[in-house]
C-alpha cells in the first residue's frame, strides 16, 4: 500500500504532530501511515482525508489499483 | 482634600474591593475543589464516572481479587487447604501488587525510577544471597522482577504514549495474544517433558517461569510490532 498523505499534508502546511493531534492519534501512527506500513481503520482513513481535504481514494493507493 | 487625593482614595478602595472579591472567589473555588475531591474519595461513584487511570486501577483490583479467589479454590481442591495463612499471604501479595500499580499510575518519574532501582536491587541481592548462602531467595527475586517490570515500563513511557490510538491498542492486544500463545506452547512442552520424566519441574520453577515469560514476551512482541508499524 502507498499513500499520498505526506504530499497532501505538506500542501496543507501541517506537521506530522499537528495532523496526529487533529485526528487523535500518536505521531508514530502518522509516520507509519505516510510510509504505507500501517493499514488504518476506515474511521481513521476518513478522519485523515477530512483534515487534508481529500478523498480516501486520493490518499491511499492499494497494490491492486496500480 | 484635593480632587487628586479623592481619586487616589477611590482607586485604593476599588483595588481593595477587587482583591477581596478575588480572595473570596479563590476561597470559594478552593472549597468547592476540596468538596469535589472529598466527594471523589468518600462517595461511591459509578464505574462510568471514573477517569481512565481510576478505571485501570479498579480493573486491576478486580482481576487481582479474582486471581486470589482462583488460587484459594485451587489450593482447596488440590487438598493443600485454604487456611488463614494462604488467605493472609494472598492478601499481602495482592496489596503489594496494587500498591505498585498505584505507584505506576501516579506517573511520577522519580517514584517509578525509585521502584525500578529497588526492584533491580532485590533481584541482584536475591541472586547474590542465593549464591553465597545457598538458601532459597526465589520469592525475593520474583518480587523484585515484578517490581522492576511494572515501574520501569512506566518510567520509560514517553509523555505522548498516554494517547491510546487504534494502532497502539492493536499492537498491545496482538502482543498479549502472541505472548499468551507462546506461553501455552511452553506449558504444553513442559507438561509432556514432565510426563515422560525428562525433566522434573517444581511448582516454583513453573510459576517463576510464567511470571517472567509472560510480561517479557509481551514486551518483545509489542516492540516488534511497534517497529514493524502494524501487526500483519
Amino acid at each position: 500500500m502507498e499513500t499520498k498523505i505526506r504530499d497532501y499534508r505538506v500542501m496543507k502546511n501541517l506537521t506530522q504532530a499537528e495532523l496526529a493531534e487533529a485526528v487523535g492519534v500518536r505521531r508514530e501512527t502518522v509516520v507509519f501511515l505516510e510510509k504505507g506500513k500501517y493499514n488504518p481503520s476506515l474511521k481513521l482513513a476518513h478522519d485523515v482525508a477530512k483534515v487534508l481535504d481529500a478523498t480516501i481514494d486520493e490518499l491511499f493507493i492499494f497494490d491492486d489499483d496500480e | 482634600m484635593t480632587n487628586e487625593e479623592i481619586t487616589e482614595e477611590k482607586r485604593d478602595k476599588t483595588d481593595k474591593a477587587d482583591k477581596m472579591d478575588k480572595t473570596d472567589k479563590k476561597d470559594k473555588t478552593d472549597k468547592s475543589d476540596k468538596k469535589e475531591k472529598t466527594a471523589g474519595i468518600f462517595e461511591p461513584r459509578r464505574f462510568s464516572d471514573l477517569d481512565k487511570n481510576e478505571r485501570r486501577y479498579v480493573i486491576s483490583a478486580a482481576f487481582s481479587a479474582v486471581a486470589a479467589i482462583i488460587v484459594i479454590i485451587a489450593a482447596y481442591v488440590t487438598g493443600a487447604g485454604a487456611g488463614f495463612n494462604l488467605i493472609g499471604l494472598s492478601a499481602v501479595i495482592l496489596v503489594i501488587i496494587l500498591a505498585l500499580i498505584a505507584a505506576k499510575m501516579t506517573g511520577k518519574k522519580a517514584v517509578l525510577l525509585a521502584g525500578s532501582i529497588i526492584g533491580l536491587l532485590m533481584v541482584i541481592t536475591g541472586f547474590a544471597l542465593m549464591a553465597t548462602s545457598g538458601n532459597d531467595f526465589s520469592m525475593m527475586i520474583t518480587g523484585g522482577f515484578i517490581m522492576f517490570i511494572i515501574c520501569f515500563a512506566g518510567y520509560r513511557k514517553p509523555a505522548d504514549r498516554e494517547i491510546q490510538d487504534e494502532r497502539s491498542l492493536k499492537i498491545a492486544t496482538w502482543g498479549m495474544a502472541y505472548s499468551w500463545y507462546l506461553t501455552y506452547l511452553v506449558i504444553i512442552l513442559a507438561f509432556w517433558l514432565s510426563y515422560f520424566k525428562a525433566v522434573t519441574f517444581t511448582v516454583e520453577m513453573i510459576t517463576g517461569l510464567l511470571i517472567i515469560l509472560m510480561p517479557v514476551s509481551t514486551i518483545i512482541f509489542q516492540r516488534y510490532f511497534a517497529t514493524k508499524g502494524d501487526v500483519y
